[in-house]
C-alpha cells in the first residue's frame, strides 16, 4: 500500500500542475480569442473540461490520502481484476471494429470530400500501425 | 467455475462487502464469483482460500476444467 500511496502523491502533484497550466490556458483562450466559431468553442470547452477534471481528480486523491480506509477503497477500485478485464475486453472489441467503421466512413466521405477521405484513411493506417507496434511490444515483454 | 465462497461466507457470517474488502476486490467481483459468471485469477483464488484458512482446491471446484 505504501508504493500506491507514493504513486498517488506523484499523481496529485501532476494533477495540480496540469490544472494550473490548463487554467491559465483556458483563461487565455476566453479573454484573448473572442472568435465565436465552433472550433474556438471546442478549444475553450476542451481546456475548461480538462481543468475541471484535473481539479476533481486532485481533490479525489487528496481525500483518498487522508485516511487508510479511503486509500484502500481507491486502491481496490483501481486494481479490481474483474473491472480491468471488462475494460480490456471493451477496448479490444472497440479497436477491432473501429477499423471497419472508419474505413466505411472513408468510403462514404470519398463521394463528398477528398480531404476527409485522406484524413480517415490516415486515421485507419495510424490505428493499424499503432496496434501492430503495441502487439509486438507486448509479445517481447511477456 | 463452481465455488464454495457463498457457503463459506455464510458459515463465517460475513457480507460480500467485508470479504471483498479483505481480499482487495470490489463487491461485484465477489457476486460474479458466487454466481459462477467470473473465474478468479490465481492470486485472487489464493487470497480467498487463505482468508477462509483453506486450500484453493477446497474453495474452487476444478472438476469442470477440461483436460487437453
Amino acid at each position: 500500500m505504501e508504493a500506491y500511496r507514493k504513486k498517488l502523491k506523484i499523481r496529485f502533484i501532476v494533477y495540480v500542475i496540469l490544472s494550473v497550466i490548463m487554467g491559465i490556458l483556458t483563461a487565455f483562450i476566453f479573454t484573448i480569442i473572442t472568435d465565436n466559431s465552433l472550433i474556438c468553442g471546442y478549444r475553450s470547452g476542451f481546456c475548461f473540461s480538462v481543468t475541471i477534471m484535473c481539479i476533481i481528480n486532485s481533490i479525489n486523491i487528496k481525500q483518498a490520502l487522508s485516511s487508510e480506509e479511503k486509500l484502500k477503497k481507491k486502491y481496490i477500485f483501481e486494481t479490481d481484476e474483474r473491472t480491468i478485464m471488462i475494460k480490456q475486453k471493451a477496448s479490444s472489441f472497440l479497436s477491432s471494429f473501429s477499423y471497419m467503421f472508419i474505413a466505411f466512413a472513408a468510403i462514404i466521405s470519398s463521394f463528398f470530400s477528398e480531404t476527409v477521405f485522406y484524413t480517415l484513411v490516415g486515421v485507419v493506417l495510424f490505428i493499424a500501425i499503432t496496434q501492430i507496434a503495441i502487439v509486438v511490444y507486448c509479445k517481447i515483454k511477456y | 467455475m463452481r465455488t464454495r465462497i457463498q457457503e463459506l461466507r455464510k458459515a463465517k457470517r460475513i457480507s460480500q462487502e467485508e470479504l471483498a474488502f479483505a481480499v482487495g476486490v470490489t463487491r461485484q467481483t465477489i457476486t460474479s464469483l458466487e454466481c459462477e459468471k467470473y473465474t478468479a485469477s490465481l492470486v485472487l483464488a489464493y487470497k480467498i482460500a487463505r482468508y477462509f484458512g483453506l486450500t484453493i482446491e477446497e474453495v474452487f471446484d476444478f472438476s469442470d476444467v477440461e483436460e487437453l
